[in-house]
């Protein structure tokens, strides 16, 4: 009987392997050994996704690849989620994400979608194209704790100052992170926004540095 | 400016100096005033912006335009215009893994979509950049970026996962990219391009 150690292996080398009949099979194993499933997702399935950042990062792997364990990583959130339990599924935090108006790219905002779900958070997405006041209308209405604006062109990134002024008189408590293949660090600065994450991977972390800050 | 100097490095050739060709797209809106969907709507405007940015940069070569939804809604895709940019496509006909043939999908026409405007700014515009020594460079959406906006960003796992619906997609868009490359020929563009996979 394989130990719950190499089954998470599995699950993790599935995920990287974007072998999705594999992450499956290794997650049905997991769930039939009767082990925790949250431990499944975290050390299984985000493990997973961890390595394909680094990959992403080290440029081994492209978006194409990141896409594929993406959905291998859904398959197996599929078969673990329903066995979570009810102290397990209480929300870190809740974020509301959306790629800002004038812009209709997703597929990066899409995967950091998935690693805030997957670690736990409440997201709240509003889909592309979002006009600046609707960031700071959700933000009311959901009493969320951080705003992740993402944008894939220069021209509108811009708009992005205007969000943050807008949520920053709305509601000065909340984070604010930025993201998408013109942001950098210095924009960060620039925009006055809390941060930003490289690789969708790396999100998670940034988000929980993000909302230390705010409740400090 | 000189659109030989362009044309000897695209083949190979040691130059005197690197040949400048600005993409200067939707910018020649910019610097003419105008926004980029009237812009891009007017063979007038695109043929005046272009010159204007031609003699401004002191450009070898120039692009007709750099848009890569002219060929996604030249086969029906739907465009949502901005003020500032180029157009976004926003349908996607085989988004439900429907291979083009089954739609019905045809290789666009000189009167299909756009391209009576490209075309006609095409004819507005070479004796001004001939005048200038400039290249006119044509440059068609890419198969792998027409197959995008054909299928969606599914197209990207259906490579591995759904190969010859890929294939079925990825071939219709060759051939629409050949159709994009014969009209920037008979236009007289020194230069065709792919922009971009």
């Amino acid at each position: 009987m394989p130990s719950i150690e190499d089954i998470l292996r599995s699950i993790h080398d599935a995920v990287v392997a974007y072998d999705e009949e594999g992450v499956k099979k290794a997650a049905e194993l997991y769930i039939d050994e009767g082990h925790d499933a949250l431990r499944g997702i975290t050390d299984g399935l985000a493990a997973g996704m961890a390595t394909v950042g680094d990959l992403f990062k080290a440029q081994e792997y492209y978006v194409p690849e990141v896409l594929l364990c993406a959905e291998a990583m859904q398959a197996g959130l599929d078969i673990l989620t329903p066995h979570l339990r009810a102290e397990d599924s209480k929300s870190r935090g809740r974020v509301v994400l959306g790629t800002i108006q004038g812009d209709i790219h997703d597929i990066g905002k899409n995967i950091v979608k998935l690693m805030l779900e997957i670690s736990g958070f409440t997201v709240y997405d509003l889909g592309t194209n979002v006009p600046y006041q609707a960031f700071v209308d959700e933000l009311v209405r959901t009493e969320a704790e951080l705003v992740g604006i993402s944008a894939m062109m220069t021209t509108t990134m811009m708009g992005m100052k205007k969000v943050i002024q807008l949520v920053r008189e709305a509601r000065p408590e909340v984070g604010i992170l930025i993201g998408g293949a013109p942001v950098s660090r210095e924009i960060v600065k620039m925009f006055k926004a809390d941060g930003f994450a490289l690789a969708a991977s790396d999100v998670v972390d940034e988000v929980k540095r993000v909302l230390a800050l705010h409740t400090a | 400016m000189s659109k030989q100097l362009l044309i000897d490095a695209l083949k190979g050739k040691r130059t005197s100096r690197a040949p400048w060709l600005p993409y200067a797209g939707i910018n020649s809106a910019f610097l003419t005033n105008e926004t980029a969907e009237n812009y891009l709507k007017s063979p007038d405007l695109i043929a005046k912006g272009v010159e204007n940015a031609a003699k401004r940069y002191r450009a070898d070569g120039i692009p007709l335009i750099f848009d890569l939804s002219v060929e996604a809604n030249a086969i029906g895709c739907e465009l949502r215009w901005w003020a500032d940019n180029v157009p976004s496509v926003v349908s996607h006909p085989c988004s439900r893994m429907e291979s083009p043939g089954k739609l019905g999908l045809k290789v666009p026409t000189r009167e299909s979509g756009r391209w009576p405007v490209v075309l006609e700014a095409g004819r507005l515009l070479k004796p001004g950049l001939d005048a200038l020594d400039c290249a006119m460079v044509g440059l068609c959406c890419g198969p792998l970026t027409l197959a995008s906006h054909m299928a969606g960003v599914r197209i990207f796992t259906d490579v591995y996962k759904n190969k010859d619906f890929a294939r079925e997609v990825l071939e219709f868009a060759g051939e629409v990219n050949a159709s994009s490359a014969q009209y920037y020929a008979e236009m007289g563009c020194e230069v065709i391009g792919l922009s971009i996979p």
